[in-house]
């Protein structure tokens, strides 16, 4: 996978700009699940991935290999995500209380059809973790999502956002915590 | 309340990034403090909260809109940077052994070369001397003697009344030799009219590759002319995109003599210009065109934008700046940008500029981007300079592509209405601003 990503890389700066088109599909529903939980909304979700493709694309010959194709495509988005939460911090809390009121997420998993009690449960469930996620300083939700979504080593999240490890070590703790309170909050609440 | 230095090696436990000392600490410690156990359980509740969140595909195939941006935009890859030879990683010491061999490559082909040379020439000496005792109609010296013979023999080994002939078999003359073309029949007779002359030493020299006979080369050959296949016209070039340029070295003499040279071949350009934050970067943008006195008009969304500070692109477009204020305006993004970073290495906001000449399909995009058809932004042609408008405007909008297409605002149809003609060597310039 990691040397066909450089293949098509290789292509692409070689001209062949449909190679940057497969390097897309293959990477654009992972960096979009990992925005939109960054987010917590769709549009912008998709807005920022586009935006990181294009970004992507007029850095590649900047990409020197040194870390996966899929990790720094995520240093892009995931900053570009982090940059436009920090400057609207006031729309942030307009979608807040948008999403606590259960106005924009929809259900995410149509296979449920048949059942449609368990679908609206799930769906119910997930609204309500997104909801305390999105409360959470983007700094802090960002290290969780890479974490527990992505699966991602202390190290690599350092490489994606460009802080020291200990950093990453100490905002991770800063972030459980403050999830557990909230959780404790709403369990109270 | 378990001490904050523990519970954050259980947060640490629970993300598998713990040492095995450290771990074993922890299990130690979940021994002995339900405390402990207690916190473990509720984080390791939480992630697996965080984990059931299902995954969320993109609904659409993002590709195709990714391509025809990259399309739209003519946005193109920079060419890839040249990696530092490798050998500039090895020993000093490799380099002085590599020269070394060099030196004795170059040395010893040179001593080839002439030692060569001079056998030719002794070969050749050796010939004209044979020519010159041959018997006036004896050519069998110089025509029917094999080469091969000849390249054997050695001058202080004959004498000049016998043929040239081995007087040591050489080693190469077991093997069979190759058979040598017949020689032309003109230079016998020749050699019966005329004396022998030095040229026709041409026949008896050695070929170069004499076991590989080849096609033999007459006259029909070599006259002949043989087919000549098309050559590219050194002349036609494919119009090339203009630069990309570092903005930092904008106002560096040569860069904005390369600048200048851009700018004078196009009378409509796209200049991207790609920063860190826009939101800072707009700032030093804004002061350059004040500094050229260039009042920016804003729409509104965009004015929100710069006033949060957002980390949004930009689209500016003027028709009023001339190349050399349009180069001003670089050269002193340029010098600010410098002296930030020099303050401060993350105060440097710029990248590259990449200048493109505008194309159709920029207008296009431009056009949608204003939400007005793409003959608005058409404007007469240049003015006379006593008609010219004292002030100079551009249009700043936020740069969405995918919301592309609305209606144009209000401030946009004043802008594009309040236009006069156009200045005299003025540009249409489309500026965009760009998060890296």
């Amino acid at each position: 996978m990691f040397s066909d990503d450089n293949r098509l890389i290789t292509e692409c700066l070689q001209g062949r700009t449909e190679a940057f088109g497969e390097l897309v599909r293959r990477y654009q529903d992972r960096l979009y699940n990992t925005v939109y939980r960054l987010t917590g909304n769709a549009e912008d979700a998709q807005d920022i991935v586009q935006e990181t493709f294009l970004n992507a694309y007029l850095s590649l010959d900047s990409f020197k290999g040194e870390s996966l194709f899929f990790t720094w495509l995520y240093r892009i988005a995931v900053n570009t995500a982090l940059s436009l939460k920090r400057r609207s911090r006031r729309l942030v809390a307009q979608r807040i209380k948008a999403r606590l009121n259960d106005e924009e997420l929809e259900p995410s998993d149509n296979s449920e059809d048949s059942q449609p009690g368990l679908a609206l449960e799930r769906a119910e469930e997930e609204r309500r973790i997104q909801s305390i996620l999105n409360r959470l300083s983007p700094e802090h939700r960002a290290v969780l999502i890479l974490k527990d979504i992505e699966g991602q080593k202390y190290e690599t999240m350092a490489d994606i956002l460009g802080v020291p490890v200990g950093t990453i070590r100490s905002r991770l703790h800063r972030a459980r915590m403050e999830l557990r309170e909230l959780l404790k909050q709403l369990d109270k609440g | 309340m378990l001490p904050d230095r523990l519970a954050r090696l259980l947060t640490s436990y629970i993300d598998g990034e713990l040492t095995a000392r450290q771990r074993r600490a922890v299990q130690r410690l979940l021994q002995r403090s339900p405390e402990a156990r207690r916190l473990l359980a509720e984080l390791r509740g939480d992630s697996a909260l965080i984990r059931s969140l299902p995954a969320r595909p993109m609904r659409q195939d993002l590709s195709q809109s990714v391509l025809q941006a990259i399309a739209l935009r003519g946005l193109r890859v920079p060419p890839p940077r040249r990696a530092a030879p490798r050998w500039r990683l090895l020993s000093p010491w490799l380099a002085y052994a590599v020269a070394a061999s060099v030196l004795l490559m170059i040395g010893t082909a040179s001593f080839l070369y002439f030692d060569t040379a001079e056998r030719w020439d002794n070969r050749r000496v050796v010939v004209q001397k044979e020519n010159k005792l041959a018997r006036p109609g004896d050519n069998r010296s110089t025509s029917a003697t094999p080469a091969g013979n000849q390249q054997a023999s050695a001058p202080s080994e004959k004498r000049p009344d016998q043929p040239v002939t081995p007087t040591t078999p050489s080693p190469v003359a077991d093997t069979p030799k190759p058979q040598l073309p017949e020689p032309p029949a003109v230079v016998n007779n020749q050699s019966e009219t005329q004396p022998p002359k030095p040229p026709t030493v041409v026949n008896n020299q050695p070929k170069p590759e004499p076991s590989k006979p080849g096609p033999s080369t007459s006259q029909d050959e070599l006259t002949t002319p043989r087919s000549v296949e098309p050559r590219p016209d050194p002349l036609q070039v494919t119009p090339p995109r203009l630069n990309i340029l570092a903005v930092r070295e904008l106002d560096l003499p040569e860069v904005q003599k390369q600048l200048t040279d851009d700018l004078a071949r196009t009378d409509a350009l796209r200049l991207e210009l790609f920063c860190l934050d826009s939101g800072k970067a707009f700032e030093r943008i804004q002061a350059a065109l004040q500094g050229q006195g260039v009042r920016l008009v804003f729409d509104p969304d965009a004015q929100a934008k710069v006033r949060q500070k957002a980390k949004v692109d930009y689209v500016f477009y003027t028709e009023d700046l001339t190349a050399t204020e349009l180069a001003a305006v670089l050269r002193h993004l340029a010098s600010e940008d410098k002296k930030a970073a020099a303050r401060r290495p993350t105060d440097g906001q710029f990248g590259k500029a990449v200048l493109n000449p505008l194309s159709d399909t920029d207008r296009r995009e431009l056009a949608a981007l204003l939400g007005v058809p793409v003959g608005q932004l058409a404007r007469s042609s240049a003015m006379s300079p006593a008609s010219r408008k004292p002030e100079r405007a551009m249009l700043v909008v936020s740069y969405t592509p995918s919301r592309s297409g609305a209606p144009a605002r209000e401030v946009v149809k004043q802008f594009l209405d309040s236009r006069g003609d156009r200045r005299p060597e003025s540009l249409q310039v489309l500026l965009v601003l760009r998060n890296l």
